[in-house]
């Protein structure tokens, strides 16, 4: 509860309006287009400065889409992402290139978002060589704090990524993006490729950054538990919309969207004295280039009525900063 | 009971036996550990040794004919003469001598036009890969159109309208074997734009020449060089169908491929005239082959030395 | 023991590579018994997969097992000739792997393929076959059986695909299921159903399993015995309920300490320090040493065996976690 108070009193980092971003289906000499897939279709956001934001949601739900689009990687086909004040959809290339040294990323896949043929001095160094900040000794010794930072050191300048472990190279990930000394870091599933035992040691370290750097992160995962180990509030998406958004501990402990409850459910306990009893959660994600009429989880949804099949629930504010799009919330 | 780590301990990396490489030797110790990688060398090296010290080493005057000692054998097949190591052709040229000038222009054409035709066809590939839109549909149906017509064809016209010289033969090579780089060159850099390296340059700020520069062109250049290596074949034989169909390297000058197409009318009678200049084409492809698989181990960064 | 549906003893594996013998499976030993479930546990390059892959012998080349005994219902699997071994897979002993896009083959459609391994081992005829296909698909909860036969592998989505590996897997009512990591690739409401399908086996064809997994989550979930891996070797080894209560072997514990909750949040998780050592160059004595807070001389310097301490209770470690010493 402390959480949406003190968010309450502070002005959102980054406001999201209305985004969302559809893929053109193309088939064909003449690339006709035969159908969109709406993988992000009309999300609203806030993140607060210092926060974490967490997005939570199974394959295909568009939270890296939306991750893409909070960094001003991708063009939202509507909508708008205002950062500082500014709205990143209506900066030129120029403009957005400068604006992207406050917003930095962390990828899941530390074997493949690594440039092969650079060394670990070339890869932590290049933001600030890009931008022209630092040079010569000074640049070296800048990486070699980044590099403690992290838990590395100068012994490793000149490796190569492939010479590293998982872990390792995504600690490499993060010095590269703290660089720049953003003051947001996306975090793409950072931990999913991880063994579990260097999964725990970048959450930590991820914590401890956040705390010394005054970093605000949105973490998207689909791993509900990590999610919950670091996130201050979580958002849940389901085919590219939210259906809830609140303080982390009110989604887990009150979860009002039944589909967030599904999600809760699925996760499996590591006790073995707490085994699932109910069934799980049946059918599959439906197509997102034909989602459902009315609300997009009703062909799931075990408390599904008539209202639902023709009706799409918009995001309403239940409780104090707990929002949920559903008619028939649980526990109202 | 568990407390978080600073420093990992890196057990992996301490290994004596997985040590790179480093320092200025590093190209020769790797080139020494390859035994291929060394037999290529000697072999490319000893092949441009030969052309530029042509003149010298050659025992004739290649263009000499000598109709009465014509069709000779090699010196050690019988009726052979020892003056004609390699015997001689129809003419009575002595075949050692025109396998060695004929390195000259050979060696000249293949691989002039291998650097010509590789370089656009990496220059169009990269662009039509990494900007896509009109500029990738321009380039790739320029490219079909190449392909649809028979690489002989476009080179004759070519070579029919400015006249047969070296320079438009390597131009007309060139001209014509491009494609086959840039359809490869683009394939590759749409694949490598699409990986999160990629995107986490776009990330930090970087512009579009440092990823092609530094992410895309290093990430491709190992399936380049292959092809290259392999195209320097595909090349020297093209020159000698070209020669073989007039439009070549001219009499007096020499080339493998011109006589390998001297050769042809021999081939049930007298085997030595084109089996030589056969044998010299092989050698240096296989030579040029066994470098460029060197080169390509050296550029990645994944090689060790034990 | 002699009762074990599966008894793997003293299993060796290693590697013959350019920079030498890298050995992959130090001997490792554990049974598995009629509609019990075994998970096996451990990170990437414990050789939890190659020891799965062992029992088959579809060992990737050039590793060899080189050690060790594999009885398969009283047969020693090593003995038997290829054919025969041929003729145990996919019919008494059945896997399914991580990916179900990869292991299915894209050209030819579902019923095709389920029929195939189902003739390849039964006298059916094509008809029958396919009739017993659509059978199989609706055991494994796959709606519309009799029109997903005739689709092909891309138009199923990722949780359809596993259970169609599944239910090929099933088809010949194998004794044995072998499934590595078959939840890993899949979303959690989709894996929520797929174990719920894997318990159901015990229940329904008294099927043995092997479960391979990371997910401490899903071992929880599924398992009825749980053997631990590092390093190649078996760490600990008990029933869950007494694994998750009593972990024995600091690896265990560090692996149990670092899972994050998602019934509460707890402020730094446990971590094991380190990374997993490369199996090229193992540490000398206990492998865990290097990573272990509870190290000592004599574990950097002895080896320590599997000791059975407790009826059902194994462990490889010189540590009394209760006592806080070295034996």
């Amino acid at each position: 509860m402390m959480n949406t108070t003190a968010a309450a009193n502070r002005r959102p980092l980054i406001q999201v309006k209305d985004l969302k971003k559809h893929f053109p289906i193309t088939r064909g000499l003449f690339n006709q287009t035969v159908g969109t897939v709406r993988a992000v279709d009309g999300i609203d956001l806030e993140v607060y400065e210092g926060e974490t934001l967490g997005i939570v949601g199974e394959s295909g739900c568009g939270k890296s889409t939306t991750g893409q689009m909070l960094l001003g990687l991708l063009p939202p086909s509507e909508g708008s992402v205002i950062f500082e004040g500014k709205d990143l959809t209506s900066l030129s290339k120029e403009e957005l290139r400068l604006r992207r040294k406050d917003l930095q990323v962390i990828f899941q896949d530390p074997y493949s978002s690594l440039n092969p043929r650079m060394t670990i001095e070339q890869l932590v160094g290049e933001p600030l060589k890009i931008y022209g900040l630092k040079k010569g000794k000074a640049l070296r010794d800048e990486v070699v704090r980044l590099l403690r930072v992290v838990g590395l050191d100068e012994h490793h300048l000149k490796r190569h990524p492939h010479e590293f472990s998982g872990g390792q190279r995504q600690r490499i990930g993060i010095a590269r993006a703290l660089a720049l000394n953003p003051k947001v870091l996306i975090c793409d599933e950072p931990v999913s490729a991880l063994d579990v035992s260097i999964q725990a040691q970048i959450l930590n370290l991820l914590k401890k950054l956040q705390r010394e750097f005054n970093l605000t992160y949105v973490f998207i995962a689909h791993g509900l538990p990590a999610v919950r180990h670091i996130s201050d509030r979580i958002a849940v998406m389901y085919l590219g919309k939210v259906v809830e958004i609140t303080d982390r501990d009110s989604l887990f402990e009150s979860p009002t969207h039944p589909y967030t409850e599904a999600l809760l459910s699925a996760i499996p306990v590591a006790d073995p004295t707490k085994r699932r009893t109910h069934k799980p959660l049946e059918g599959d994600l439906p197509n997102p280039s034909n989602p459902p009429s009315g609300c997009r989880f009703h062909t799931r949804c075990p408390y599904a009525q008539e209202r639902c099949v023709k009706e799409e629930p918009s995001l309403v504010e239940y409780k104090p900063g707990h929002h949920a799009a559903c008619h028939y919330p649980l526990g109202m | 009971m568990y407390t978080q780590t600073e420093t990992e301990k890196d057990v992996s990396l301490e290994t004596p036996k997985a040590r790179k490489a480093s320092g200025r030797f590093k190209w020769i110790k790797l080139l020494l550990r390859s035994k291929t990688g060394t037999l290529g060398l000697v072999i490319v090296l000893a092949m441009f040794g030969m052309a530029v010290f042509a003149d010298m080493i050659a025992p004739f005057n290649p263009a000499e004919t000598d109709v009465v000692n014509r069709l000779l054998p090699p010196a050690w097949v019988e009726g052979g003469n020892p003056d004609y190591l390699l015997g001689t052709d129809n003419l009575g040229r002595d075949i050692l001598s025109r396998v060695i000038v004929g390195s000259r222009v050979s060696l000249l054409v293949g691989i002039s036009a291998v650097v010509l035709a590789g370089a656009i066809g990496l220059f169009l590939g990269l662009l039509a890969g990494f900007y896509g839109k009109w500029i990738d549909t321009v380039i790739m149906r320029t490219v079909d159109s190449f392909l649809a017509i028979p690489n002989i064809l476009f080179m004759l016209i070519v070579l029919a309208v400015i006249g047969p010289s070296l320079m438009t033969m390597i131009f007309a090579l060139g001209g014509t074997t491009w494609v086959v780089y840039a359809r490869m060159v683009r394939g590759e850099t749409l694949s490598v734009k699409e990986r999160d390296y990629v995107r986490s340059a776009r990330a930090v700020g970087a512009k579009d020449a440092r990823i092609i520069w530094q992410y895309i062109l290093p990430n491709i250049v190992s399936s380049f060089i292959v092809i290259a290596t392999l195209n320097v074949a595909t090349t020297i034989i093209l020159e000698s169908s070209l020669s073989f169909l007039g439009l070549g390297i001219q009499p007096p000058d020499v080339s493998w491929g011109l006589m390998l197409s001297d050769g042809r009318e021999y081939l049930a009678t007298s085997w030595w005239v084109a089996t030589f200049p056969g044998i010299a084409i092989t050698i240096t492809v296989l030579g040029i082959i066994f470098l460029g698989d060197w080169l390509r181990d050296v550029l990645d960064p994944k090689m060790k030395i034990k | 023991m002699s009762t074990s549906l599966l008894n793997v003893e003293d299993l060796k594996v290693r590697f013959k590579t350019e920079d030498g013998i890298v050995p992959s499976v130090n001997g490792v030993t554990f049974h598995v018994d009629k509609g019990e479930t075994v998970a096996i546990v451990g990170e990437s390059g414990c050789g939890k997969s190659i020891t799965s892959l062992s029992i088959l012998d579809l060992i990737p080349s050039p590793g060899e097992i080189h050690h060790g005994r594999i009885d398969f219902n009283g047969t020693d699997l090593q003995a038997i000739k290829k054919k025969q071994l041929r003729k145990l897979r996919g019919n008494e002993i059945s896997m399914i792997f991580q990916e179900p896009m990869t292991s299915l083959n894209p050209v030819f459609t579902i019923g095709n393929q389920i029929s195939e391994s189902i003739r390849l081992h039964q006298r059916l005829g094509k008809k029958k076959a396919l009739m017993k296909s659509i059978e199989m698909l609706d055991r494994v909860g796959i709606p519309d059986a009799e029109a997903v036969v005739r689709r092909f592998p891309h138009q199923l989505s990722g949780g359809m695909r596993q259970r169609v590996m599944i239910a090929m897997a099933l088809a010949c009512n194998p004794k044995l299921l072998i499934a590595d990591e078959p939840t890993t690739a899949l979303d959690v409401t989709i894996q929520a159903q797929i174990l719920e399908l894997i318990k159901q086996l015990k229940t329904d064809f008294d099927t043995g399993v092997i479960l391979i997994t990371h997910d401490l989550g899903v071992v929880a979930e599924v398992a009825d015995r749980v053997v631990v891996m590092y390093a190649g070797e078996v760490v600990e080894e008990a029933p869950v309920e007494e694994l998750f209560a009593n972990p024995k072997h600091p690896y265990t514990l560090g692996l149990l300490s670092s899972v994050p909750k998602a019934e509460h949040v707890v402020d730094e998780l446990g971590t094991i320090e380190g990374n997993v050592p490369n199996p090229a160059d193992m540490p000398e004595g206990c492998k865990f040493h290097p990573r272990c807070p509870f190290a000592t001389d004599k574990c950097r310097n002895e080896h320590p065996e599997l000791e059975q301490f407790d009826s059902n209770h194994k462990k490889r470690c010189f540590y009394d976690v209760e006592k806080g010493g070295v034996a």
